[in-house]
């Protein structure tokens, strides 16, 4: 992830989906946020989307509170494509016709045709020059279950490969989805290019980058927890054995069996 | 922090609060707090549906004065009224074709998905497991990169052996398979077992980070009421 976002050109144009409840933004909002703030450090424009009705808040929110100290303003260095309809067919349609499927930003305005010109422009400059899904330079995923993580990869990503261009597809997952997803970016070739995973994920992002955006207590807490459920399991499973063990020897001793 | 900030944290901390109830057991607290969720989402669902699909793309264009754009709206118009006819037992019917078109498109897209998308490259990047080229380019450890690929391939086998149902029938006995399908199966169990336990990890991992976020803004706010005091 680190290396494509490092790869990225001057003003870029990076696709942020939005695609998790509110449940889990605890966790992903923490996994992305040095994400984020790498993107917004290198320059780059982005055009926010989401599967999900209440993806687009969540997307307004996490860029207006989440990543500290930005001075991105919407419409000028993101815009806000909002919900996309229709499950993994709606992705089908937007990754066959950008424009046609997402007609309007969240405001309502007409997102590709200002001003009455062609269609391919765009008043809003994260848009400008889009004509198909592949004009991004990057496509960013914050995804918190497998489903609409599969059909982002099966419906989009064909559509960002072909003769002479090659978008990549990156993914900040939930802890709980990469089992479903890593196989999709360990294959060969990847089908996503970059992942990061969970809590443990943007830890360990932030660390790289030089990043301070995650309280050290947070991590803390989460390590204690994590240590505590696997000495929990460990001391259930010798109590188990035990309790089986002393059982079977009371049995023997008191006559055995039925 | 502005007013609207501090009236939402209050509330978060508030519902956080009556959420976290539930841990002395259900209660109407609790339930009242799930009650207004439910609703809530609901509502925003219903918002959305109307303000980002209905009315832009549905309703604006049937007022267009391109000729095209009203055809292309009335078609789903009328299909989505028929659609609404599932509602009364009376006339359900005109409702099936409507909803044939929607499994029949749904179907084929997660169809057409699944085989180009998942299914074609994933075989493919199985069968590259033993690419030593690959392994080189990559500057991999050969024997690492084979002994990965060896545990891959042996977990996909016997997971697959694992699932293999088929069986002789004999008369009066119970179905049994054949005994090496059964040697692989039991290797497919522990791979299998092993998967449960990743995802499990993967699970609690999830429901942890969200707990301590939840704490996190619980002790945040806490800190920030009583500095807001002991300043005033």
């Amino acid at each position: 992830m680190n290396n494509l976002i490092e790869q990225l050109p001057e003003e870029a144009s990076v696709l942020l989906v939005f695609d998790y409840d509110p449940g889990f933004s605890g966790e992903l909002d923490a996994a992305a946020t040095s994400v984020v703030d790498h993107l917004i450090s290198r320059g780059a424009y982005l055009t926010l989307v989401s599967t999900i009705p209440v993806g687009p808040v969540l997307a307004e929110r996490f860029l207006s509170s989440t990543v500290r100290n930005n001075n991105y303003v919407r419409n000028i260095h993101y815009v806000n494509l909002g919900f996309i309809p229709g499950g993994p067919t709606g992705l089908l349609s937007f990754a066959e016709d950008l424009h046609h499927t997402l007609p309007y930003t969240l405001d309502g305005e007409a997102a590709w045709s200002g001003d009455g010109g062609p269609v391919g422009r765009s008043v809003f400059p994260p848009l400008e020059g889009i004509e198909e899904l592949s004009d991004f330079n990057l496509v960013v995923i914050l995804v918190d279950d497998s489903f609409t993580a599969r059909s982002w990869i099966e419906q989009v990503q064909p559509s960002l490969i072909g003769e002479g261009f090659h978008t990549p597809m990156a993914m900040v997952v939930s802890a709980q989805v990469e089992p479903l997803v890593r196989p999709y970016y360990d294959a060969d070739p990847r089908q996503i290019q970059g992942l990061v995973t969970g809590l443990r994920g943007g830890a360990a992002y932030e660390q790289m980058t030089g990043r301070e955006t995650m309280p050290g207590y947070y991590w803390d807490a989460f390590i204690y927890g994590m240590n505590a459920a696997g000495l929990l399991i460990i001391i259930g499973a010798l109590v188990g054995i035990a309790y089986t063990l002393f059982g079977q020897r009371e049995k023997e001793q008191s006559g055995g069996g039925v | 922090m502005n007013l609207a900030d501090f009236i939402g944290s209050i509330l978060g901390f508030l519902l956080t609060l009556l959420v976290f109830s539930y841990l002395l057991g259900d209660n109407p607290l609790f339930r009242l707090v799930i009650y207004l969720f439910i609703g809530v989402s609901a509502g925003f669902a219903g918002i959305v549906a109307i303000n980002s699909v209905l009315l832009p793309r549905l309703i604006a264009p049937l007022f267009s004065n391109s000729f095209p754009e009203v055809i292309q709206a009335i078609v789903p118009l009328f299909l989505a009224l028929l659609l609404m006819a599932k509602l009364s037992p009376r006339i359900s019917s005109w409702g099936t074709v409507p909803m044939a078109y929607l499994v029949g498109v749904g179907a084929a897209a997660a169809v057409g998905g699944v085989v180009t998308g998942t299914l074609f490259p994933q075989v493919n990047s199985s069968m590259n497991l033993f690419d030593l080229q690959l392994a080189v380019d990559r500057g991999m450890n050969v024997g690492f990169f084979l002994v990965n690929g060896g545990i891959i391939l042996v977990g996909t086998i016997t997971s697959f052996a694992y699932f293999h149902f088929g069986a002789r029938a004999r008369p009066n006995q119970p179905a049994v398979r054949q005994p090496w399908i059964e040697e692989l199966s039991q290797i497919g169990l522990m791979f299998i077992a092993i998967t449960y336990g990743v995802l499990f990890a993967g699970v609690y991992s999830a429901a942890l980070a969200a707990l301590v976020e939840r704490l996190s803004f619980l002790v945040e706010f806490l800190r920030l009421l009583l500095s807001s005091f002991i300043s005033a």
